[in-house]
């Protein structure tokens, strides 16, 4: 049932009725309805500002929109380029707006300016991303949220006069497909009127050739059809910005002040000034909007969605949930994330494995090292006690011959002084006796010779050893004996 | 101009010539003889410009010089210049004024600042400027030195763009590697983007600018305390407008009834010569009418000898590095190889010491077993 009803639908939109009215029903006041609840609800309009330091921003800003608006002067110095967004309230009748202006500080100035456009395409892509954001949330408050994606960027051209600078180029090539570019002539009270319009020329050869799409007024609404495509030929505009007034004849007048004559800002024959106002704010602020949400936006959601895994339906399958695919896109996510945490784990435990296998090594080896160094200080200890026991022992023997021919030679003194020493030969036989018998009951010197330390003697033979003190006179009781 | 005049001296007149004879030894015509000669041998001047694309040098240099030189040129259009190297560009002319004889060359440097990367962008400058340094060098050195062609560069003039708050870094580095090699004059370009009270704003920064980043302009040359009060008063303004704020323009206009190189604005007309509207007259006043002797001088006496002490200094270094003879410029001693062994000792030893102490120990060990 539901199929032929679609059917019968589908048939019947293309040759939709037109009726005629009987009487006055009052939908008309719809747009006033809207026109209401938009003022009440205030705009919001973002401009970005693109070029050199000094071209002069934020004079064209406040001129702009006839107010100052707190900005200090940029340094040359600036080491990257980072954006300065500032956001003021303004108040016009009874219409509000929040107005954003976004700088571009420091652009143009580093020496190496490759990567000078980055910072602005991030921001604006982060502007997106945002906006995307709030919209898959699930509890969202799209009619409360402020809308900082950036609406219109104002690129501005230094004027000198021959062409566009390869920067300016580069930087509008990456900017197109993102946000709607106005080109400016910046200073142009340094043109004179032949060479701007040759200027202009090249300037729009050089950006179709290279491919730059820049922002057109629209022409398909009837009201302003005329103006806009009138306006589309006069890009880029050429405009001089002031906020000092100069009194041109009985009026003041925002200009500026050359000792030669006097630039008028508004004046439509000194510059372009009052042509950007009508375009930008009085005609086309409501379709710069438009443009920056329908085109520019849609093309960062669907690249960003295509680049999360999102497909849109085609005629036959089912409509995926967006839901859905989110679900199972984060259980892929969380399943990924706990392999990761587990291999992670594991690896530590590892690396913790092999550190301790490492230290049991060392361990083992020390205690070798120790071990084997004992072994050596053993091995040592017994060498040394063998040295000591062999070296008693040739003391001993050394001293028993000593006590040998000891004997001899007293016997041999005997023999040559016969009387007087027969007692003591005899005494000294007897001692010799002893000695050999016992090697302790010997005359007292010699018993004493035997106690005494063993030592080097440098003498030739134990009897002038004997005499010499120096060498063995030790102990007191070896002393004794002797005397 | 009474500056003209300066170095005329007056002749005698002939009825007080046997006087004049008496007490008059004659050299006071040595200023009259060099000014002969001088004319007779013509003069050189070698003039470079830098700065970016589209600051106005070529229709400076016509307004400045008044011949056109660059005729048959090709702006390069800006995808063409995304990767562009700086060049190197030479236009000699010779111009003659009152039988004065001038051969001017002209150095262009197309391609300077316009690429998107410009590290390094006054490389090709800077080698530029060694070469011919170099080059005299080697014919002043040479045998036969009677026809020395001097193409050492006499002045820079540097464009300043007026679009920004003072210097950018591109002009810090560039002015920063040439100010040591010749003599930088910066100007202002395209002056006719700011009114009187930027102007002065501007050039006041500048200044800063320039003492704070330690870069050495040309200086102009104190003048004698002994000149007029005009010539010093004149002086004094020259000094106070530096860096001149320059309107070049190689078409002529009508402005109250005269005809003058002037730029035509819806709102007025821009006149080059006026001393009201531009540092102009001044510029070029000083360039070519007053200083641009002092200006070749300079670049003899005191940048090509600071090349020259610099040159030899490194030929000579090179040579003892080569051949360790006798020179007058001491070498300097090695560092004594002992301390590094004696570091290397004084490791072996604690290593010894913290190994004796261990053997101790385990003696005591097994000795209290």
């Amino acid at each position: 049932m539901a199929a032929t009803d679609l059917e019968r639908i589908s048939n019947v939109e293309p040759e939709s009725r037109s009726l005629s009215l009987g009487g006055h029903v009052g939908f008309d006041s719809l747009p006033d309805q809207l026109v209401s609840k938009s003022v009440t609800q205030g705009f919001s309009f973002n401009i970005l500002c693109v070029g050199e330091t000094g071209i002069g921003k934020s004079t064209l800003m406040n001129t702009l929109f006839n107010t100052t608006f707190e900005t200090e002067e940029a340094s040359h110095h600036e080491e990257c380029v980072r954006l300065r967004p500032q956001t003021y309230d303004l108040q016009e009748s009874n219409v509000h707006l929040k107005l954003t202006i976004v700088d571009a500080v420091g652009f143009g100035d580093q020496i190496n300016k490759d990567d000078s456009y980055r910072p602005i395409v991030d921001y604006i892509d982060a502007q997106f991303e945002n906006y995307l954001q709030e919209e898959l949330k699930i509890r969202r408050s799209l009619f409360d949220y402020h809308d900082t994606r950036i609406h219109v960027c104002l690129y501005f051209i230094t004027p000198t006069g021959h062409s566009l600078k390869s920067l300016d180029l580069v930087t509008m090539k990456k900017l197109d497909s993102k946000v709607n570019i106005i080109p400016i002539i910046a200073k142009a009270d340094t043109i004179s009127k032949s060479e701007l319009h040759k200027f202009k020329i090249k300037i729009m050869g050089e950006l179709v050739s290279n491919g730059v799409q820049i922002y057109q007024f629209p022409t398909d609404d009837e009201a302003v059809a005329e103006i806009n495509a009138v306006m589309n030929a006069h890009l880029p505009f050429a405009v001089v910005g002031s906020t000092e007034e100069v009194k041109v004849g009985n009026k003041l007048v925002r200009a500026r002040q050359y000792p030669w004559g006097v630039v008028q800002v508004e004046n439509e024959n000194h510059c372009d000034f009052v042509k950007l106002r009508e375009m930008l704010i009085r005609v086309n602020m409501e379709d710069l909007r438009e443009q920056t949400h329908s085109r520019h936006y849609e093309l960062y959601r669907r690249c960003k969605l295509e680049e999360m895994g999102f497909q849109d339906s085609d005629g036959d399958s089912q409509p995926f949930s967006l839901q859905e695919t989110y679900e199972a896109k984060r259980k892929e996510f969380l399943s990924e994330l706990q392999r990761k945490e587990e291999e992670m784990r594991q690896m530590f435990v590892n690396k913790v494995k092999e550190t301790e296998l490492e230290l049991k090594e060392k361990e083992r080896e020390l205690h070798e090292k120790f071990e084997h160094l004992k072994r050596i200080h053993q091995e040592e200890k017994r060498k040394v006690e063998e040295k000591r026991r062999e070296l008693e022992e040739e003391t001993k023997a050394f001293n028993c011959r000593k006590a040998a021919m000891e004997a001899l030679q007293s016997q041999a003194m005997h023999a040559t002084s016969q009387q007087p020493l027969r007692k003591d030969k005899d005494k000294k036989n007897r001692s010799d006796i002893g000695a050999q018998q016992s090697g302790m009951s010997l005359s007292n010197s010699k018993v004493m010779m035997t106690k005494a330390s063993v030592e080097p003697l440098n003498c030739s033979s134990w009897w002038p050893a004997i005499q010499c003190c120096s060498c063995l006179v030790r102990d007191a009781t070896w002393r004794e004996g002797f005397l | 101009m009474s500056t003209g005049l300066r170095y005329k001296s007056k002749l005698a007149t002939p009825e007080d010539k046997q006087d004049i004879d008496k007490q008059y030894v004659g050299f006071a015509t040595l200023p009259n003889q060099v000014h002969r000669k001088s004319v007779k041998k013509g003069f050189d001047f070698t003039l470079m410009v830098a700065g970016e694309s589209g600051l106005g040098k070529s229709t400076l240099v016509h307004s400045l010089f008044l011949t056109d030189l660059y005729k048959d040129r090709k702006l390069l259009s800006a995808e063409e210049r995304i990767n562009q190297t700086v060049e190197i560009l030479k236009h000699t002319v010779d111009i003659e004024e009152k039988g004065v004889k001038l051969k001017l060359t002209i150095v262009d440097t197309p391609g300077f600042g316009d690429a998107v990367n410009n590290s390094e962008c006054w490389k090709p400058i800077t080698d530029y400027v060694d070469q011919q340094f170099e080059q005299y060098f080697r014919d002043e050195s040479g045998l036969n030195r009677k026809n020395i062609q001097d193409n050492r560069v006499h002045c820079c003039l540097y464009f300043i763009s007026p679009f920004g708050h003072g210097l950018r870094p591109v002009d810090v580095g560039f002015m920063k590697a040439l100010h040591e090699k010749v003599n930088i004059v910066p100007l202002i370009a395209k002056a006719d983007c700011l009114v009187p009270s930027e102007i002065r704003k501007l050039k006041e920064r500048i200044r800063e600018e320039i003492d704070k980043f330690g870069i050495h302009v040309y200086q102009f040359p104190e003048c004698d305390s002994d000149e007029d009060e005009d010539f010093k008063q004149q002086d004094r303004e020259l000094k106070e407008s530096a860096p001149f704020a320059v309107i070049g323009s190689n078409t002529v206009v009508e402005a109250k009834g005269q005809r003058v190189r002037g730029r035509l604005y819806p709102w007025g007309i821009v006149e080059v010569e006026n001393q009201a509207h531009c540092d102009f007259v001044k510029l070029r006043n000083m360039l070519i009418r007053t200083h641009m002797h002092d200006l070749k001088d300079v670049t003899c006496d005191v940048h090509y000898e600071n090349y020259r002490a610099h040159c030899i200094q490194q030929m000579t270094s090179k040579l003892t590095q080569d051949s360790r003879m006798e020179s007058p410029i001491p070498i300097l001693p090695l560092p004594t190889p002992d301390a590094e062994t004696e570091k290397l000792i004084r490791m072996k030893d604690e290593e010894l010491r913290r190994m004796q102490e261990m053997l101790q120990k385990m003696k005591q060990q097994m000795q209290d077993q």
